[in-house]
């Protein structure tokens, strides 16, 4: 298996539509306007959220946010063929990572494959923020 | 602007599909999270904000259906000068994507 955070364009900035719980957890930006900007903002996230899954920027054009229509979070599984496994509905409330697992279990399962305990154990973001009290 | 104004442009089809979203933020967001959603939504010059509502609109019927191709992307991995395409991993490993943002 193969884990990427993708870090796509902010989805509560506080020069757009700041929400309550990210002033509770001071995670207070405005909207990168330059991919530096981008980088630095997801840097400052995987540190305090200590995300150990690698993680890839979108441009600013957003143009795998597009693509995914995945604005403000949402997961999927792709399969070894290329083609979409499963499909989370849209964050924050649709984000739920146990569904995911589940459907990661199935697929290998259907492989004839065990999920390997490394997989089982890696840290997942556990909500998003827009939604909870922590980021991502 | 009032809420209403805004979406008075849209087709009943484009409503019909926002209607979900909508409840939903109805009744998840804290009074003050929607009066600024508000705030935001008209503080949009019309283009963008027509923009970002189709989006909302269509995202369920245009997002990558489960069983169609994942579109193929490369990207820069952070903290490092590698870039990562998707379709690397065909044939390889199946991928789990995880989209967010720190807000």
């Amino acid at each position: 298996m193969a884990f990427f955070v993708i870090y796509i364009r902010e989805a509560h900035p506080t020069d757009e539509w700041l929400v309550e719980s990210n002033e509770y957890d001071n995670v207070l930006y405005t909207q990168p306007t330059t991919l530096e900007e981008r980088t630095e903002v997801a840097s400052a996230c995987a540190l305090r959220l200590d995300l150990t899954i690698p993680m890839l920027i979108d441009d600013l054009d957003d143009s795998t946010d597009r693509q995914y229509y995945a604005l403000p979070d949402r997961l999927y599984l792709v399969g070894r063929d290329g083609h979409i496994v499963y499909r989370s509905l849209p964050g924050p409330f649709g984000f739920i990572v146990a569904e995911l697992e589940k459907a990661i279990e199935g697929y290998l399962a259907e492989e004839g494959r065990v999920p390997a305990r490394a997989s089982r154990g890696a840290r997942y973001p556990d909500r998003c923020s827009s939604g909870g009290r922590r980021g991502l | 602007m009032t809420f209403q104004e805004m979406l008075q442009h849209l087709s009943p089809t484009v409503k019909a599909q926002l209607q979900p979203f909508l409840d939903i933020l109805q009744l998840r967001l804290s009074p003050t999270d929607w009066k600024r959603m508000l705030t935001f939504l008209g503080s949009l010059d019309p283009e963008r904000r027509a923009a970002l509502i189709a989006f909302l609109a269509q995202r369920e019927t245009h997002a990558p259906a489960v069983g169609t191709e994942a579109p193929d992307f490369e990207l820069l991995r952070l903290g490092s000068d590698e870039r990562v395409r998707l379709s690397g991993f065909r044939h390889h490993k199946p991928v789990a994507l995880i989209f967010g943002s720190f807000s």
